[in-house]
């Protein structure tokens, strides 16, 4: 294996800091399905509410 | 006191009018993928034109992991369950009805224990009385039967 050199180094350094900031919080909702009747609510934002009726 | 027995005898009592005093209802809720380590609260209340619930049962799926999550139930600031989920549990433990209401939610808060995203399922039952009136006549239909 070969040692990058200093130009390649810059290189693959800016590449990884490019990269890195674009990174996002993963924030996935959860999907909470609910059937029946009532109200049901979350606390958690992340926590998506579905009611389904059918 | 067997409770269905005495949601049975309160589901068969009518208004003055020959409309029944309540309606059986219940509400299923299903998560796919509870997330690792976290924690959420559930509140459950009357939807709009009812006035109360008299929840007489909660129950979880026989699917659920065991020993994967904890649950907290909290009814009138009265703790009713605190455990963790290792088997079908009904009713827990309730030996009356908790009349939920706008004004007095049921509060659970649910917690994945383990590292990985679980899925869980959880349901409830109970009587809807559409107005404050009817909630009091279920009320006085309970107490003459003697439950609570």
């Amino acid at each position: 294996m070969t040692t990058p050199t200093p130009e390649q180094q810059k290189m693959i350094d800016a590449a990884v800091k490019a990269s890195q900031e674009k990174l996002q919080p993963v924030n996935n909702p959860v999907i909470v399905t609910v059937t029946g009747g009532g109200k049901i609510t979350s606390s958690n934002p992340l926590f998506k509410i579905e009611h389904r009726k059918d | 006191m067997s409770l269905p027995v005495l949601v049975e005898y309160i589901l068969a009592q009518e208004k003055s009018g020959g409309e029944p005093l309540t309606t059986l209802s219940g509400a299923a809720v299903y998560i796919q993928n509870f997330p690792a380590s976290t924690t959420s609260n559930f509140i459950l209340k009357p939807d709009d034109g009812e006035y109360a619930f008299f929840l007489y049962r909660a129950l979880w799926d026989y699917a659920n992991i065991p020993q994967a999550f904890s649950v907290h139930i909290q009814h009138r600031g009265v703790r009713t369950f605190d455990g963790t989920i290792h088997e079908v549990v009904s009713n827990f433990g309730l030996d009356g009805f908790l009349v939920v209401t706008e004004a007095e939610q049921f509060f659970s808060q649910v917690t994945n224990r383990t590292n990985v995203a679980q899925r869980i399922s959880f349901g409830f039952n109970w009587l809807t009385a559409r107005t404050r009136e009817d909630a009091s006549l279920v009320q006085e239909a309970i107490k003459r039967y003697g439950g609570r």
